[in-house]
């Protein structure tokens, strides 16, 4: 509920005799359709819709709810509308963006509630636009992560939980860290005791040292070359080690973390996945543990010891001389800025290459792709122009990017390298005048080298930490989402089903305000087969899902052997339940394993058995392979009737009470389909079945047919029942099944 | 299993593939106080709910415009709302602009991309908004050159035209896409 403005509020309360108001919405649309204002405001028994312009507000409806036949919101394009039905007629009251769709479609379903005196529905977080309370930047649905907003603190507390178990290792790993960047350090030190303590000693002598003196230089400068050496070897093996640690730690980690996503999300609910698209949670799982993984393994590290680097070149720096050293970074933010306005423009371009690659790329997928097509239709000169368009803005694109980047990069280094100027021209006057050693000239020259390379790294830091904790957050939020309730004790265990199923009133919606079953009410006895009929849309598939309990229904209850399915043990409720889905989803591995997935110790006879139930076992011999035979991603060296066949014959071994058949509608020759029937009648003996048939031989079967139209119960009773009455759902539909079949006969 | 003579099944077949063009003389059209649409069909067939959506959004805005019944039905198709009378052309736009909410952008304040997003602070037509889109690839449909339509993460719209941006708004837009 939105609050509303003093005036507005008073202007309604003026009118509504004192009621109160029970809901307020805001809307960002003004009467004339401009971005702006309107307000919609409810009280028990009145509706109001509320403009505001520079004159004050005005009321534009003020409407009795008891002339309010029924309300509805309606999706249009870019906007939606409120319509009220008043005595038949039909007014838009008030119109929003689609932002607040959400939001009036609650009030919609409120209203028609007061209207027909039912309790006014209580808004969850369905009926809210998910928005990021900060920055109002919508959140992703299902997720309460704002990229923009995540809490660094806790999603790093969390990520460094994952370090725990490696303690020691990791402390190990920080210290060879230290070690490495400390021998780094340690080559302009030992070049300004050289230049400082035996080349510039020996330069006044002019090549003629005398020989103690030159024995001591001999022996100074063997020292600090082998000392050179010697950090570049120290530097070298604690980097191996360390780079080898913190990438078995950093591996390690992720795969703790991708194997605690993985079982997370084997338990999610199917709810979950509605929502998103396989494809999206599958790249979150490999994007966003890709991109920790490379935080942890390697960015981490990199960070860490340019950091290092950072703080003990300045504290070097600043303890030889603290005059040269504070002249030295003087340019240094300025540099870091110009760095960053650089990395940002190249950003921008570089995105805008990839955006049009993408863009050819879609344009060469579909052409090759549909080439049989193109290639039937004489049209490869406009696939071709079609090409060629895309490329020329691809090549404007890429040639401005690359031209950005040879143009930026030089500048870049040249802002980077300018603390060298001062430190030859400041530390030469340091020389010349204040006896500023050259040793220490040169050492100056050698960190200045060492500085502004960390320097950049540190200032992107938190760029970088920012990214990987907004994937951090999306990955917790996934173990975190909700599971299916597995085995909580309040649960009754049911380990031997009779297979009664009962539809008590039964409403349903994925989203609350669509409803797709309406007040369902089915008795089904046990070994009874129950055909689901109707047009695509009607709920078939809806009501499978909640006997599966996929979904909880919103209102009424499913009931198996009179108890509420939602408070059967899941463990017991799935193991008696069968599916032979529509797609018959075939797992990569043999065909053998295919069978006994639900049952995977079943022996070769059983496997067999179930095979040649269900009139898979001939063809499956015929295989080179027999039952060794690999199906493959998707089982897609099977037709689709042996996929079917296979289907059913693991249904078969799994032997349940209650099966559910999801009939595909996929045509097949008469003697596969005679095949498939036959396989089915074995399979739904005794057994409870729930069948969405899309042939009538299989409804055949069917002791009694449910037809559902538009999710609610249109008729119910027998094949030949339904088919006397004129008119009637179920007539219609075989007349036009007959009509097609006999058209398919003709036809071909 | 029906007996149905296949004569009548055929004729309702090509019945239904007819479109059914509507003439300014077909049909009678009344708007109600609060703008809602009813429509008398010749044959005296009454609709009370008349919605007017367009077959060729972008392309055929005023052209080919199908009437359809409060269960989206059709009615018929107005080959050209031109040949209408003017009452019946402004209520059937007006009905059309409320379906159809698609602001046209007149300049381009910034675009910024953000986590999850890309943000754009835009003038439109219908006054300023701040809109948030995910990448450009999925969320700018090129209609022809020149010529974009935005879709912002909330459902909403956005029609674009680079001719009708100012340099610097146009700039932006092209370091974008």
């Amino acid at each position: 509920m939105h609050t509303l403005p003093e005036e507005v509020e008073n202007s309604i309360k003026a009118i509504a005799e004192g009621s109160e108001i029970e809901l307020a919405l805001e809307s960002d649309l003004s009467v004339d359709g401009l971005m702006g204002q309107q307000w919609l405001a409810m009280t028990r028994d009145r509706l109001f819709v509320v403009s505001r312009n520079h004159a004050g507000p005005t009321v534009e409806y003020d409407l009795p709810i008891k002339d309010l036949v029924g309300v509805k919101a309606e999706a249009l394009v870019g906007n939606g509308c409120l319509i009220g039905n008043i005595k038949g007629s039909f007014i838009p009251l008030i119109r929003y963006s689609n932002a607040l769709s959400k939001e009036f479609g609650h009030a919609a379903r409120r209203l028609e509630s007061l209207i027909k005196g039912e309790d006014p529905p209580k808004p969850t977080e369905e009926d809210q636009t998910r928005r990021c309370p900060k920055c109002s930047f919508p959140l992703e649905t299902g997720s309460v992560v704002c990229p923009n907003c995540v809490n660094k603190a806790r999603a790093m507390r969390r990520l460094l939980a994952y370090v725990e178990p490696y303690k020691k290792l990791t402390v190990i790993a920080g210290c060879l860290m230290l070690a490495t960047q400390m021998m780094a350090l340690a080559p302009p030190k030992l070049t300004q005791i050289l230049v400082d303590d035996v080349f510039r000693k020996a330069e006044p002598f002019k090549g003629d040292v005398p020989g103690i003196l030159r024995g001591q230089f001999l022996h100074m400068l063997g020292i600090v070359v082998l000392a050179l050496i010697a950090t570049r070897i120290v530097s070298m093996v604690t980097g191996i080690f360390q780079s080898r640690l913190t990438a078995y730690l950093g591996s390690k980690m992720i795969h703790d973390i991708r194997m605690q996503l993985y079982s997370a999300l084997e338990r999610l609910t199917v709810g979950f996945f509605d929502k998103r698209q396989t494809g999206a949670v599958i790249s979150r799982v490999s994007q966003d543990t890709g991109a920790l993984q490379e935080f942890l393994a390697f960015d981490i590290q990199y960070m860490m010891s340019n950091a290092l680097v950072l703080i003990l070149v300045l504290a070097i720096m600043f303890q030889q001389n603290w005059r040269l050293a504070a002249l030295t970074i003087l340019p240094a933010p300025f540099a870091s800025l110009a760095a960053t306005l650089i990395f940002t423009r190249l950003r921008w371009v570089f995105r805008r290459v990839w955006h049009r690659w993408s863009k050819l790329h879609s344009v060469m997928s579909d052409s090759l792709q549909g080439l049989r097509v193109v290639k039937a239709f004489a049209q490869e000169d406009r696939e071709v122009s079609r090409f060629q368009r895309r490329s020329q803005d691809l090549y404007t694109a890429h040639m401005q990017a690359e031209q950005t980047w040879a143009t930026l990069l030089p500048i870049l280094w040249f802002v980077l390298s300018s603390g060298q100027f001062i430190v030859w021209y400041a530390g030469g006057i340091g020389v010349i005048d204040f006896g500023v050693t050259t040793g220490t000239l040169i050492m100056f020259l050698g960190y200045i080298g060492m500085l502004y390379g960390p320097l950049q790294i540190v200032t992107r830091m938190w760029d970088w930490i920012g990214r990987c904790l907004a994937a951090s957050e999306r990955v917790f939020e996934i173990m975190d989402s909700q599971k299916e309730e597995t085995d909580p004790e309040h649960q009754i265990a049911m380990p031997d089903m009779k297979g009664h199923v009962k539809f008590n009133k039964v409403t349903f919606g994925y989203d609350k305000n669509h409803p797709v079953l309406t007040d369902i009410e089915l008795d089904v006895e046990p070994g009874e087969m129950i055909g689901l009929v109707g047009p695509s849309g009607a709920g078939k598939s809806t009501m499978i899902n909640l006997l599966a309990r996929f979904y909880a229904a919103q209102e009424g209850v499913v009931e198996i052997d009179g108890v509420d399915i939602r408070k059967i043990r899941l463990d017991d409720l799935r193991r008696q339940i069968g599916m032979v889905p529509q797609e018959s989803y075939l797992f990569s591995g043999t065909i053998m394993e295919n069978i006994a997935f639900s049952k995977p110790n079943a022996t070769p006879e059983e496997i067999i058995r179930a095979a040649k139930a269900a009139n898979a076992h001939d063809f499956i011999v015929n295989f080179p392979d027999g039952y060794e035979t690999q199906v493959g991603e998707r089982g897609q060296s099977l037709s689709g009737g042996e996929r079917q066949r296979i289907a059913i014959a693991r249904a078969i071994l799994h032997d349940p009470k209650i099966l559910i058949l999801d009939e595909a509608t996929s045509s097949i020759d008469t003697a596969t389909e005679k095949q498939i029937q036959e396989a089915l009648a074995r399979l739904v003996k005794n057994r409870t079945t729930f069948a969405i048939a899309h042939r009538l031989s299989t409804l055949n079967y069917a002791r009694r047919l449910l037809v559902l139209d538009k999710g609610k119960q249109a008729e119910l009773g027998t094949h030949e029942e339904l088919l006397a009455k004129t008119g009637g759902t179920y007539a219609n539909l075989v007349k036009m099944q007959t009509e097609l079949s006999s058209t398919v006969a003709v036809g071909g | 299993m029906i007996d149905e003579e296949p004569k009548t099944t055929e004729e309702d077949r090509d019945e239904a593939a007819n479109v059914k063009y509507l003439k300014p003389g077909d049909f009678a059209l009344f708007q109600s106080e609060g703008g809602g649409l009813r429509l008398t069909l010749a044959d005296s067939k009454s609709v009370l709910r008349v919605k007017a959506k367009r077959c060729f959004p972008f392309t055929f805005a005023n052209r080919y415009i199908s009437l359809r019944d409060g269960n989206d039905e059709e009615i018929g198709i107005i080959p050209d709302l031109g040949a209408l009378s003017k009452e019946y052309r402004l209520w059937i736009e007006d009905d059309l602009d409320i379906r159809y909410f698609t602001p046209r952008v007149k300049a381009i304040k910034s675009i910024r991309y953000r986590f999850g997003g890309i943000e754009w602070h835009v003038v439109t037509d219908c006054g300023p908004k701040r809109l948030i889109t995910k990448g450009v690839h999925d969320t700018m449909m090129e209609i022809e050159p020149g010529r974009y339509v935005i879709n912002d993460l909330d459902g909403n719209r956005y029609e674009v035209f680079t001719e009708e941006l100012d340099e610097a708004s146009a700039g932006r837009l092209g370091r974008l896409i």
